[in-house]
């Protein structure tokens, strides 16, 4: 036995084994405990970029909709018969993998239905008294808090669907409320409903099952849907959406990367509990 | 001057004699000397002789008190008389005014002054005609009598001056023509409602339905008061003798009569506060479910809560009631905030009313009167002073022995304690406001003010 021996036995960072050397002994392997920052390909930050990318493109959906039904360009009847085709075909693709029975969802779609025919006319009225600046104000931050606590996948304490699927049908009756017809009203709330409760569980489908090409396809669509809609009905949106777009894709992303390098987190066997707050 | 005293064939050393110099009349008037200096029978009391002292010269007193002047007996049995004839007379109507004030309290939860008062006045003529039975004139029946003679006078002065102006039906057609003029202001308050009260902009349906709901309640007030005038004209002229009973009973007849003609106003703040509370309790559960939270009733405080997964009716369903009541907020809050200030306005006018009944039923004139004119009947402390025996020292060669003389006065007690000793409890409580539960019913409109 001597200093030859601890040479050949490697000092281990825990605690539950007898290990030959003194306690206040401090080996090479105490820091490097575990990974201080994972590495980043550009790609992969790309591709969580792509969720962004979509709740930002169905957000600004909205307001071209809206933008479109109250300039009179298109017809409500016109984009409520499409709304409706593409929830059906939605749903169909869908079916296999929801957990509730058939009879449920048409009670659901039902009450939906119900509920936002009779809300229409009581919605049509709600505003008269607000300015047109107060609306616009209103549903821009509305939707830009929608964007911040949506749930795109991972466990942070800021995302809150609940508040966030709320969010969205608030800032849909602020818009609604805007428009002249009954059947507008009833229109632009069932486009928010489609885009913003159905789309997202669509979505999460899409990056399940069908893996990520699929998923990169999905975005290019939607993308591409609503650039030519912009570019129709409201295009004083253009600017914003394209340095949106540029932003989310990849100036985030980039700063992203950039920033692990000054990341510090070192992990143990003897961190804090963390309680789960859900 | 004292010599000796002997008591029991032993001579007392006059060192020890304490002489107490007293007018009797001072303390066998004064009723509260007895109560002040408690003399109990079985206690001992070698060291506090004052109690057994004072209940000895009471007792001496009424021994001796056994002619009692002819006037005064005479007078006494006139009242006996005056108050049992009236308290048979009132055996019928009491029986009927006590089940009408208890099915008014027990179906409609509404508790009529007029006949609140005129119960409270047989009551205490009751209890008058107990305290002079016993033949013993106490401060309470003279507070009680002094009370109801006022009373009565003040009333039948105020109906003499009051007829010497206006008859009966004039001043039953002043009153109609007072609350149609009400309901025509009420109307036109509904229609400044209707349009841009105060600069807001309120949402126009649903202020346009309100005030339609409303005036429509107006219109039927009216046609209501057309429809009873004749009942109401006679139930006048039974109003106008009740208030010869007494001025508290007028004053109560007129709250009551307010209550009436501001019915209406009052149905409007039922239904104001009904959705006030409804508004309220739904904005609180619906922002707490839009955050995704909810309130854990057994634990007393708000988890979180996710409700079934990212379609679910109950999410779209908050979604939606949020955002309406949000919306809607300013103009039930309005209308509310309107019906409320009445109704407080009407509460102030009420509570001043009552607080004038309570005063004239707790009149304690009497007791006042007899505090400034210094009667014995309400001196109800003792003191000693000592008086000095200037004989002693022209004969005092050597110093001898002299009792300590002392000379008992009798003082008046506080008005307060009087007040406090001369009371029943058919005198009514204060009136004093719950001001937590009206503060909390304007706020959360739970409980009705």
């Amino acid at each position: 036995m001597g200093p030859d021996y601890l040479m050949e036995v490697e000092w281990r960072r825990v605690l539950w084994k007898k290990q030959p050397f003194p306690d206040n002994h401090v080996g090479d392997s105490f820091l490097r405990v575990s990974k201080k920052r994972r590495e980043l390909l550009f790609s992969e930050t790309l591709y969580g970029a792509t969720a962004v990318t979509q709740e930002i493109c169905s957000c600004l959906g909205l307001v071209v909709v809206f933008f479109g039904i109250s300039e009179r360009n298109v017809n409500a009847a016109g984009v409520l018969a499409l709304t409706a085709s593409l929830g059906i075909i939605g749903y169909i693709l869908t079916r296999a993998q929801l957990a509730s029975s058939a009879k449920d969802d048409v009670k659901v779609a039902c009450f939906y239905v119900v509920l936002i025919a009779c809300a229409s006319p009581v919605v049509k009225s709600l505003t008269g008294s607000v300015a047109t600046d107060s609306i616009n104000a209103c549903t821009t931050f509305l939707l830009i808090l929608r964007l911040v606590v949506h749930d795109y996948g991972t466990t942070v304490a800021i995302v809150n669907p609940t508040v966030s699927h709320n969010v969205g049908v608030f800032a849909s009756v602020c818009l609604a409320s805007r428009l002249d017809s009954d059947l507008d009203v009833f229109t632009l709330m069932t486009v928010a409903v489609a885009l913003f409760a159905l789309f997202p569980s669509f979505r999460r489908y899409c990056r399940v099952q069908l893996g990520r090409c699929w998923d990169l396809i999905t975005t290019v669509v939607v993308v591409v849907c609503t650039t030519s809609g912009i570019l129709l009905f409201a295009p004083h949106l253009l600017l914003i959406f394209f340095l949106a777009l540029f932003l989310c894709n990849f100036f985030i992303p980039a700063l992203f990367i950039h920033l692990q390098s000054h990341k510090q987190n070192i992990y143990g066997p003897w961190d804090e509990a963390q309680i789960e707050d859900r | 001057m004292l010599q000796s005293v002997t008591i029991l064939q032993k001579n007392v050393s006059l060192s020890e004699v304490n002489l107490v110099l007293y007018d009797s009349r001072e303390i066998s008037e004064s009723e509260l000397v007895g109560k002040k200096f408690l003399y109990e029978e079985e206690k001992d009391h070698g060291n506090d002789i004052v109690p057994y002292f004072v209940h000895c010269v009471q007792r001496e007193s009424r021994d001796h008190e056994t002619r009692v002047s002819r006037t005064r007996e005479s007078w006494t049995k006139l009242l006996l008389l005056i108050i049992r004839s009236f308290l048979v007379l009132s055996w019928l109507p009491k029986i009927a005014l006590g089940s009408l004030h208890s099915v008014l309290v027990k179906r409609f939860d509404y508790s009529s002054s007029a006949l609140q008062q005129l119960l409270l006045r047989i009551t205490q003529i009751e209890t008058l005609e107990e305290e002079v039975r016993e033949q013993k004139r106490t401060l309470l029946s003279g507070r009680l009598l002094t009370m109801i003679v006022v009373d009565i006078l003040t009333g039948i002065t105020v109906a003499c001056i009051i007829s010497h102006y206006a008859s009966v039906n004039d001043i039953y057609t002043y009153f109609c023509s007072w609350t149609k003029l009400l309901a025509g202001s009420v109307e036109r308050l509904l229609q400044w409602l209707s349009g841009v009260p105060a600069g807001l902009k309120l949402n126009q349906p649903l202020t346009q339905a309100l005030s339609a709901f409303f005036s429509y309640h107006v219109h039927l007030w009216r046609l209501y008061l057309e429809l009873a005038d004749p009942l109401l004209r006679s139930l006048a002229w039974v109003l106008v003798w009740l208030g010869m009973c007494g001025a508290s009973v007028q004053v109560a007849i007129l709250s009551d009569l307010l209550d009436l003609a501001t019915l209406h106003l009052y149905c409007f703040y039922v239904y104001g506060a009904r959705i006030h509370m409804l508004q309220i309790s739904l904005l609180g559960s619906q922002w707490r479910a839009f955050r995704g939270r909810k309130w854990n009733p057994l634990k007393q405080r708000v988890d979180s809560h996710d409700k079934g997964g990212h379609v679910s009716l109950t999410r779209v369903l908050t979604a939606v009631v949020f955002t309406l009541v949000i919306f809607l907020l300013p103009t039930t809050t309005i209308y509310y905030l309107v019906f409320v200030l009445l109704r407080v306005g009407l509460n102030l006018m009420r509570g001043a009313m009552s607080l004038t009944v309570w005063l004239l039923n707790i009149n304690p004139l009497y007791l006042v009167l007899l505090n400034l004119s210094a009667s014995n009947r309400v001196k109800g402390d003792i003191y000693f002073s000592t008086v000095s025996a200037p004989e002693v020292n022209k004969h005092s060669v050597c110093p001898v022995a002299a009792p300590l003389v002392l000379h008992l006065h009798t003082w008046p007690t506080a008005l307060s304690e009087v007040l406090v000793h001369a009371h029943t409890d058919d005198f009514p409580p204060k009136p004093s406001p719950d001001w937590k539960l009206i503060f909390s019913s304007i706020m959360f409109g739970e409980n009705l003010l």
